[in-house]
Order: structure tokens, then sequence, then C-alpha cells
């Protein structure tokens, strides 16, 4: 068994797909700026959980969670009584009550003075008070109840020095959400994962991701103008970036969750896609030094796709195999992984002989134009 | 050449063997055989498989530097006393952690400058303005008091785990003040937290009962509060009677007792827990110096008072501490120590004789059957030895996954690996024929190798790396469809089949060196940046790059070899065309 594949004019089709790759990049630049990722937990900070509740339905879940405001919520297409439950903030309290609350708590000590006043959005966990002397925390506790606080009714005092230090003790979110699950679903849910993550720690994160994208590519591109002749690596890149960009715009189209397993894949796509175009390079480095003199380099090119292309083939056939795999029998958690990697291995293979070959072309021949 | 290829065979049989045993441990279990241990512990699995807590922790070191800035307060106003500078005030200013220095008219401000401020050298005065004087902490002083800070609430956080005595739990600085804190395995994130958020200070102070100002209080007693006599003991020894005030009402009491406290001493409370579950709160007033600290402890354990039947914890000193100890109930015998744990009186027994040996008790005032006070002395226990956190902690990231989610993983991680290798495996016998065989043979020894990799270098495998071995299988062909290629295009020019593989296998080299490098490239570099579950992924794609490497290209060149050494040269591929 064997292709039988006869010359195909690739270079005669650049043109074509020239286009179609640039109205799909512009396109997809477009999506990712004017749409924008849905940035997970990971990158944008809050609560996800997964609980699973036998026999119970996802209306049923999604009625009970209402009174927590902006909750998304999924079903795993694998399991119907697993649930996967997102929320943008860490605990029950908006930042913006908290402050109310204060200005109420400032008004009614007059006769103390506040030093400082503390709620930490990121942890959210408790509202600290600072006063110059004792207060009376029973006070306290109805101006709690009066701003309709969400505290377990729990107050920390400590005195440091001159400091009176009042801890109010927030209800975790993680409670209060399977609290409200077993009250109005009338069964025990369990809870099979939760991720909490600051929006601060969540902004140190994406920017590491990029750090590490940009990293990588920077690191590639030496060693390619290392291995290969200078006019190589504009066309790698443009292949990269083609690959990149187009699957940030399939993210924002869908609205599909962006987190670290995401950035994980890109980062493999940007490996797989280059993989694809140093085969081919290879091939045309080959072929350059050994080609006749004078040989036109769209025809060298050309051979050079022709030759790989069984090979180019093969593998992204094996590579979608796993991933298909992956897809259908990984589930959860991996499966937007294998998503984002699906589409990058078919765009990269793509990109290899449509984008990062005429770009090697172009560049040869603007070089060629220079020196004469 | 002929010792080259049985070299090469016997490189790649030992490799097998070394790779087969430093399996065994992964798959045998440890309990039943002990010696399995000796080689490596096995694949060691992520939270996200094995399940378990993931806490990121930032340390306050903020609040580490108002300690300082506190206790500077304390020292300043009692060395004015001691020098005999008169001063108006000495007040800290928490808006910008400063303290200003009022000095009386007439005060000797040469003396003042040699003996106050050129005696705090961590202070630095940055204005003066008549006698007013304001001094802030030196800028590399903050900067040494929040590294050590974080450094030290490391050190005690990674004894406080080390106590629970999980398997391989990890405690880690994370950036500037955050601390990184895993628990393979451990479900109870309540318990967690608690042994990991309690400040923990241990203090033993005197009970100042020769000060009464309680017994000289005049005015009116509010409703709720009661004022008692107890009998105690004069520093000369004499006998005395001292009041103290009960109340239910926590908030009340302080309120009552603010301001009355003389200079040098504190009032704080001890909270008593009845069964009904009333609590009650009973007054201390102590002078403020601690003679012990949590630090000086050797040794905290949960001990059982056989006749009341209650659990409490007793504790050991160091030698400086319970010199110190032998030294303070020497000289405040028939006196109460009360012990104060987190700026609450535990309990304030009297001194009934010089205690030699350094140990001492913490009753415990919950109420509850006896297992629940049980757990709580030792979660106490545990705390006390592995000492106090020097600022408070916030938790700022929790990621917990519960065990069955993590079996769950295992088991789809399983399928997708099966199906996957199984695809991959038909399609290259499908098209490739015997030497999709050949190919066949060394992605499954490239699975082996990944596996034993992982497990002799303690790399820890998690559900993204599950994704990265599966990825790894698809790619791994990758080099053998390169040099199948080439063989099939060298055996259409009319080479003879072994220079055709001779020369598939040389011509094949640079294109799959390359592609394999900057997919290391890419993978060192998720590594690098990447956390938990992402850095799994990128040593698993790592690991799988090199033994890809030298299975595809390295053992399948020995199996054609042997192969048409034994006539099988009709590869049904390469014989079309």
């Amino acid at each position: 068994m064997s292709f039988n594949i006869k010359k195909i004019n690739f270079s005669g089709k650049f043109k074509l797909f020239g286009i179609v790759s640039g109205v799909v990049v512009t396109l997809s630049l477009i999506l990712f700026f004017a749409i924008g990722l849905n940035y997970g937990v990971d990158f944008a900070g809050g609560t996800e959980m997964q609980v699973g509740i036998e026999g119970v339905q996802i209306d049923d879940v999604r009625e009970a969670m209402t009174v927590f405001g902006q909750v998304d919520i999924q079903n795993f297409e694998s399991k119907d009584d697993e649930f996967l439950l997102r929320f943008r903030n860490v605990s029950m309290v908006e930042e913006e009550d908290i402050v109310k609350f204060l200005a109420g708590v400032k008004s009614a000590f007059t006769d103390t003075e506040v030093l400082r006043e503390h709620f930490d959005a990121e942890v959210g966990d408790r509202i600290e008070i600072w006063f110059d002397k004792e207060i009376d925390e029973e006070k306290l506790k109805g101006l709690v109840a009066e701003y309709k606080v969400p505290a377990t009714g729990e107050i920390e005092y400590r005195q440091v020095g001159e400091r009176h230090i009042y801890r109010v003790m927030l209800l975790g979110l993680t409670n209060q959400i399977m609290t409200t699950l077993t009250e109005s679903t009338g069964r025990e849910p369990e809870l099979l994962r939760v991720e909490l993550v600051g929006p601060k720690v969540g902004e140190r994160l994406r920017y590491t991701a990029l750090q590490a994208v940009l990293y990588a590519l920077f690191a590639i591109l030496v060693y390619i103008a290392f291995r290969f002749n200078v006019q190589f690596a504009p066309g790698a890149v443009a292949a990269l970036a083609h690959d990149v960009i187009i699957t940030l715009g399939i993210w924002s189209l869908f609205g599909f969750q962006f987190d670290l397993t995401i950035v994980a894949a890109l980062m493999t796509i940007v490996g797989y896609s280059l993989n694809d175009t140093i085969v081919i390079y290879d091939r045309i480095r080959e072929n350059w030094t050994n080609a006749k003199k004078g040989a036109d380099v769209i025809e060298k090119i050309n051979t050079s796709i022709n030759e790989t292309i069984t090979r180019t083939i093969l593998t992204s056939a094996t590579t979608l195999f796993v991933l298909l795999a992956l897809l259908f029998f990984g589930g959860g958690t991996i499966s937007g992984f294998a998503l984002a990697m699906t589409i990058g291995v078919l765009i990269g293979t793509y990109s290899s002989i449509f984008v990062a070959a005429p770009v090697t072309i172009f560049v040869e021949k603007f070089m060629k134009k220079e020196s004469s | 050449m002929e010792k080259n290829w049985i070299a090469r065979t016997i490189i790649t049989l030992v490799l097998i063997i070394i790779a087969v045993i430093m399996l065994i441990p992964t798959f045998l279990d440890h309990e039943e055989h002990e010696w399995v241990t000796k080689i490596n512990e096995g694949i060691n699995l992520g939270l996200d498989l094995r399940g378990g807590i993931h806490f990121v922790l930032s340390v306050d070191t903020e609040k580490a530097v108002q300690d300082r800035l506190d206790r500077r307060t304390d020292e300043i106003r009692m060395r004015m006393e001691d020098e005999q500078i008169p001063f108006e005030s000495v007040r800290l200013a928490y808006e910008d952690n400063s303290i200003t220095i009022v000095l009386s008219e007439g005060a000797d401000s040469s003396r003042f400058r040699d003996r106050i401020v050129d005696f705090f050298n961590d202070l630095r005065r940055t204005s003066t303005d008549g006698a007013a004087h304001r001094f802030v902490l030196r800028e590399d002083t903050i900067q040494h008091i929040k590294e050590t800070s974080v450094e030290q609430a490391l050190e005690t956080l990674r004894s406080r785990i080390d106590e629970l005595g999980l398997r391989e739990p990890i405690v880690a600085k994370q950036g500037e003040n955050s601390i990184l804190i895993q628990l393979p395995g451990y479900r109870d994130v309540d318990r967690a937290r608690g042994i990991i958020g309690q400040t923990a200070q241990l203090e033993f102070k005197i009970v100042a009962e020769d000060l009464d100002p309680l017994g000289e209080y005049e005015g009116e007693i509010p409703e709720g509060i009661t004022l008692h006599r107890d009998r105690g003991t004069n520093s000369d020894g004499s006998a005395l009677v001292f009041t103290y005030a009960l109340s239910k009402n926590r908030e009340l009491l302080r309120e009552f007792l603010k301001d009355k406290a003389p200079e040098g001493t504190e009032f704080l409370l001890e909270e008593t827990i009845y069964p009904n579950g009333e609590r009650e709160y009973k007054s201390y007033l102590l002078y403020r110096q601690a003679h012990l600290t949590g630090d000086m402890l050797t040794d905290a354990r949960v001990s059982i008072d056989q006749q009341k039947n209650r659990p409490y914890v007793s504790m050991n000193f160091d030698r400086n501490g319970a010199r110190i100890f032998a030294d303070v109930t020497g000289r405040f015998v028939k006196r109460r120590m009360a012990i104060v744990l987190d700026e609450r009186v535990n309990s304030a027994p009297v001194i009934q004789s010089r205690i030699e040996g350094g140990s001492a008790m913490i009753t415990l005032n919950a109420m509850g059957d006896f297992n629940s006070i049980f757990a709580e002395a030792r979660d106490l226990a545990l705390v006390l030895r592995a000492g106090s956190l020097p600022a408070p902690v916030t938790f700022e990231e929790n990621r917990t996954v519960g065990p069955s989610l993590g079996a769950d993983s295992i088991r789809r991680g399983k399928t997708s690996i099966i199906i996957g290798f199984s695809a991959v495996v038909i399609f290259m016998i499908i098209y490739y024929g015997l030497a999709g065989i050949v190919a066949n043979a060394a992605l499954f020894l490239n699975i082996l190798f990944i596996m034993a990799a992982m497990a002799t270098f303690g790399a820890t495998l998690t559900f993204p790396g599950i994704a990265g071995i599966v990825l790894t299988i698809g790619m791994a062909v990758d080099a053998n469809v390169i040099i199948f290629e080439r063989i099939k295009e060298e055996m259409s020019l009319g080479k003879v089949i072994t220079d055709a593989i001779n020369n598939g296998y040389e011509k094949a080299w640079s294109a799959i060196i390359d592609a394999n490098i900057t997919t290391a490239i890419a993978a060192f570099i998720l590594w690098e940046f990447g956390t938990g579950p992402i850095k799994g992924f990128a040593i698993t794609l790592l690991i799988g790059i090199i033994c890809s490497m030298f299975t595809a290209i390295f053992v399948t060149r020995i199996l054609f070899n042997y192969l048409t050494k034994m006539g099988m040269s009709k590869f049904s591929i390469w014989q079309k065309n």
C-alpha cells in the first residue's frame, strides 16, 4: 500500500492559499481583539469546582446557583452527574459591598479611630479592621448583619501593641456552594476538585505564560538561524505566528476556556509545526546544494515539498490518531488540550507547506534583488 | 563491522533489562514487597492523579515589619526611662510606619543622640521639628525583616508539615513572598488550613498579683461583669488578696478593663467553655515581659490526665529554656505563671516549687468528647513542636483534587494510551508491513524507556503528563517515517537493500535531529516556566523526545541489520517501486 502521488504543483497555489491564510489570520486577529479570550481560572482568578451529584439535572444545579450571580455551569459530556462550576471570584463578597460596610463601620464608631482597614479580594476570607482602642464587638456584629456581609459570625480579636485588630471571618465560597447544593437538591454532592486562584496570581501566571511562549520562539529562531541559512528563519516564524494566531482566533470565536493546559498545547503546536517546517527545510537545504546552478528557487522548493509530502501526511495522521484518542477518551480537563492540539496539527501541517515555503521564496528573491 | 552490531545489541539489551528492573517498584505493592523500594520509589504520581491539596500562601511581611516597629517603640520608651531622658511621648504612626519621639523641654539632645539615636541603629531619623524627632526603619533593615520572615515561615511550615507524616509533601518558596505547599494524598482541607494557618505564639508571663488595680477600683461596675477575690502571694512571699473580673461577654469585659492596666502590665483573658456551650472570660493582669517563648521548646506531646481522662499537651524546654524556667519558677514560687497562646491565657497555675528538668503542660479548654479534645491537643502539640510563624499567612491559591477524580483520570489516561497506541501500531503495520512491525517494536520500547526514566529520576507523572506520553507515541513514529520514506527513495534509485538502508538512515539523520531539538527547546522552556501539571507535561515530552531518538534510530537499525542478514529483504513497501 502506498500513496501514489504525482508531482503536485504546490507553488502554483501559493498565491491562492496566501490570500486564504492572510484573510484567516486577519479575521483571527479581529476576533482576538474584538471578543477576546475566555480566560479560565488560572489566568482570570476565581474558583472552579467539579462536583458530582447523582440524579440531578443541570437545570436544577443552575437554578440552585442563581443566588451566586454569574456562574458558568457545564455538564461533562461523558458523565451526566458531574458538573463544572466556575465563578469569577474566590469569595462570596463583592469588593464594593465591603467598601460600603467599612464606611458604615467608620461612621458607627465615632469615638474610635480606624487605623487601617483591610480586605484582600484575592484571599477574601476575612475583613480586617484596626482600631486604636477596643470596641463593642456586638455592635460590629450588628453592622455585619445590617450590611449583609456573608460572615461566619466569628470575629477574631487580637491586640498588638496599641492596635486592636478585629477580623470578621467570611464564609468560604466552597462551603457556601456545597451547602446550597445540598439544600436545594436534597442530595449529598461530592466535591471532586476545587481550584481557587486569586486575581493577582492569575495576572502573574498570564505574564509568565506569555514570557514562556516568547522565549521559546526566540530560542527556536536562534537555533534555525544557526543550523540553516538566515533567509529560512522568517518563513519559520511566519508559519508559527500563523498557527498560534489562528488557534487563538478559534478560541476567541467559540469562547473555549483558555487556561494553562492550552498554553502547553500552543507550545507543543509551535514545536510540532516547526518539526514539519524543518523536515521540508532540510530537504530544501539538500536540494539547494545538489541542484544545478541556475535552477529556479521555486522549482527547488516545489520538488522538496513533493519529496516530503508522504512523510508529512503520515506523521500528521499518526499524531491525529492519538490526539483523537485523547479527545474522545481523555475526558474533562484534557479535552481542551486535545482539541487545541488537533486544530494546531492541522494548521501546522498546512502552514509548513503554504506559509513557510512561499515566505522563504519571497525572502530569497528579495535578497537577490538587493544584491544585484 | 560485525563486532559493532554485537556491541549495539548488548547495549540495547542491557538498557531493556535495566528499564524493566527500574519499573518493578511501580507495579509491585510496596507494603508486600518491601525490598522494591531499594530500587526506587516507583513513578511519582502528581496531585491531580493521586488526589491531594495544593496551597499557595503569602506571608504578610508588612506585618513582620510592623511587629518590629511595635517592639522598637516599647524598647525606646523603656530605654528613655532607663537613661533618664525626659520625653513627652513616643508614638508609632501606622499610616507611614514611623516613630515620633517628642522630648520634654530641657532634655539633653546630645545625650538623646548618643544614647538613643545611635543605639537603635536600624532606625533612621527623617526629620526633626523642634522637640519632635521622626524615625523610620532603614530600607535594608526592612528588606532583611521581609526576607527572614519568609525564610522563617518556610522553615516553620516545613516542620509542621513534616509532623503530619505525609509521603513526599512539598514546601517551597515561590516568588518573593509566597510559599507553595503540596500535600499529596491528603484530603482534610480544613485540618490542613488550621495547622498551616495558626500563628502559634507561645509565651510564659508572670501574673501581676501584687498589683491590684481592680481592687482599688471604685467606679461603677457594668452589668454582666462581676469582681471576685482570690488569694495570692506578694513579691516578698507574704500572702495577699487580689481581684479579678468575670464575664460572659468578652467585649464588655475588654471595654471595662481598658486603660486599667498599670505601666508594664496588660490584661489578657482566659476562656472557659462549659459543657452547655456557655463561655466565660476571666481577666488576668500579666507583666508584659515574656520570660519564655515557644521557640525554646524541644518537644510537645499529647498526654492524658488519668484521673480526669482528659488529654493535655506536655512540653519540654531546651537547655537554655529549662535553665530560665528553673530560674523563673524559683524566683516566683507560690505565684502564678500564665501560659499565653496567641494572646490568650491558656491557664495560670500556681508555681508550687522551683521546677527543674524543664517541662510544662497546657490543658485544653475545649468542650466536647474525648476524641475531639484529643484531636485538638494533637494539633496544638504539632504546631508547638514546629514553632510559631513570624508573620501571619494568607491563602492565595488552593487546588484540591479528590481521590475518586484522580483514579478516574488514571483510568481515562490508560484508555487513551491503549487506544492511541493501538491505532498507530495497526496503521504502521498496514502501511509498512514488516518494517512497520520494526517501528512498532521501537515504539513499545520507547514507552518502556519513558516510564523507566520517570521512575529512575523521580519525575512526577501528571494528567497532562499522560497526554505528553500519548502525544510522544504519535510523534515518535515520525523519525521512522522519515527514515522509511528515505529508504524507499533510495530503492527507487535502484540501490540494493543494504545500501538503501544505510543511505536512508544517513540522509534522514539531519532532519530528525533538527526537528527533535526544536521540539525539545519548546518543552524545556515550558518546563522552566510552567507550574505543577504543566511541568509534568513538559518533562514527559522531554523524556519522550530523548527516548524516541534512541529507539527510532538506534534500535530499529539493529533490527533491520538482523532481518536483512536473515534474508528477509523483501520489505513490501520498498519493493513496489
